[in-house]
């Protein structure tokens, strides 16, 4: 490709560029209909659809909105709810503390399902791909690296399996805990040159945590007529044994993340051995 | 207190920066790097939606007390939610286009997209 | 206070811009997990702590190395 070519389309990307800039802009600074600003700094959360979720009154609003139509959409704050205490609130619609997690597992647990799927297959895919290809050998690694990844790793371990059991009390839940283990994993994989992932055993572990997610829906669905409905009584807010399935269905997540996270590292890095 | 326009404006110039890059590079690795670079943006903006002004984190905790109708402390958390698994999602989709653009280069033995295809 | 959050944005922006002009892909992979990093910083600052963990766990840490172990099995030059 000539050089005047690549200016001339370096010029029209950079054009195309700002004039999507100044579209963005001005819709975060001027009127968008009737006078009415976009409402970018004095967000209420009464006027959006979260409302429900951070009060735990789904059921209600659902409820609410099949017998009242549309007035409901003028005002959200008819709908009936109660107050939420941290360590007395007892049975609620599901009893995580974490309303990312409930949100995640319970609300849109089908959701999540389809998204663990989009992972496996993207990890399938890569593992397909990536045969008989072979890297550059690496440098062997110091004694300080091989010693401290050792040292490291159970802790690291630890951290993980720690964030996706507190999921629904504390920050985390199965994918971060997931990401962790994978990156204890990987520590391994550069700090120690004789260790070998076990692709065999990491696919095997995969896939019983993908049934058990599967299973654990359709006891749902034989109990609350329901798939993925939350089977386990929810305990008082605040507890570790609280929130019923949720951190059930969190555990099976973190390690189903974990595994197909440390393969695909692993599969990507693998190349050295042969040569 | 931090407004929100100061996160929609970063948001915005990083997706443009990301945008720029996959229309311009031509190496094939400099492009996925700025695809990254765009899913990253449209996450801070996602996140920037939810953000309220001097609300909390939305976890229920000792310090938090309760929370009820008249007193909504926390942050749009549906938002948050959708992102904690597009990150993951995206994590996948990035492994899986660099095995693929491995494989190009095994094939025609260069990164560059416009020497790519037709004979060998 | 906020004139550090402004300069931590300016870092990222420009994190940004190196990662996609330079020539050298080790140099752009690493400008990458640095922006994931403040990215995910700023997420933090959004009160968003659980997409903060898991774009620090993910952005900074596998992201990084996969796109190392692709520059090593390809190369690391861009070229002409």
């Amino acid at each position: 490709m000539k050089k005047t070519e690549f200016i001339t389309g370096s010029f029209i990307a950079l054009t195309l560029v700002v004039l999507l800039g100044v579209f963005f802009f001005q819709a975060l600074f001027q009127p968008l209909y009737e006078g009415k600003v976009m409402p970018v700094d004095n967000v209420n959360l009464k006027n959006r659809l979260s409302l429900h979720y951070v009060l735990k009154n789904v059921h209600n609003a659902s409820k609410y909105l099949a017998s009242h139509g549309k007035s409901y959409f003028n005002n959200r704050e008819l709908v009936p709810s109660r107050k939420i205490t941290f360590g007395e609130s007892k049975n609620f619609e599901e009893g995580s503390a974490n309303e990312v997690t409930s949100i995640v597992v319970n609300y849109r647990g089908f959701d999540t399902l389809g998204e663990v799927t989009v992972l496996f297959i993207s990890i399938i895919g890569l593992t397909m791909l990536i045969g008989g290809v072979v890297g550059k050998k690496l440098r062997q690694p110091s004694l300080i690296v091989r010693t401290g990844s050792r040292f490291l790793f159970p802790f690291i371990l630890l951290f993980g399996i720690y964030i996706f059991i507190h999921g629904h009390l504390t920050p985390g839940g199965g994918f971060p805990g997931g990401a962790v283990i994978a990156s204890g994993f990987l520590l391994l994989l550069l700090g120690l040159e004789s260790y070998k992932f076990n692709t065999t055993a990491s696919k095997i572990v995969e896939s019983l945590a993908g049934l058990t997610f599967v299973s654990i829906g359709l006891v749902g669905l034989f109990a609350k007529n329901s798939f993925l409905a939350n089977f386990i009584p929810t305990g008082t807010i605040g507890f570790l044994y609280s929130a019923g399935m949720v951190a059930l269905i969190y555990i099976v997540i973190g390690i189903k993340v974990g595994a197909e996270l440390s393969t695909g590292v692993a599969e990507l890095k693998e190349g050295d051995e042969n040569d | 207190m931090i407004s929100a326009i100061l996160f929609y404006s970063t948001a915005f110039v990083l997706f443009l920066i990301g945008l720029f890059g996959v229309l311009t590079r031509k190496n094939i690795i400099k492009i996925l790097v700025s695809l990254s670079i765009t899913e990253t943006a449209v996450n801070l903006f996602l996140i920037a939606v939810g953000y309220i002004e001097g609300a909390k984190a939305p976890i229920l905790t000792k310090t938090i007390g309760s929370i009820s109708i008249n007193s909504l402390k926390f942050v749009d958390p549906l938002p948050q939610a959708l992102v904690l698994t597009a990150i993951v999602i995206g994590l996948g989709t990035t492994a899986l286009s660099l095995t693929i653009a491995i494989k190009l280069y095994k094939n025609y033995k260069t990164l560059n997209i416009t020497k790519m295809g037709g004979k060998k | 206070m906020i004139i550090l959050l402004y300069l931590v944005i300016l870092v990222l922006l420009m994190s940004a811009i190196c990662a996609i002009f330079t020539k050298d892909l080790l140099v752009s992979v690493v400008a990458l997990g640095v922006n994931s990093l403040i990215v995910s910083a700023l997420f933090f600052l959004m009160h968003a702590p659980d997409v903060a963990i898991t774009e620090a766990a993910i952005g900074a840490g596998l992201s990084t190395a996969i796109y190392v172990f692709a520059i090593r099995h390809t190369k690391r030059q861009e070229e002409k």
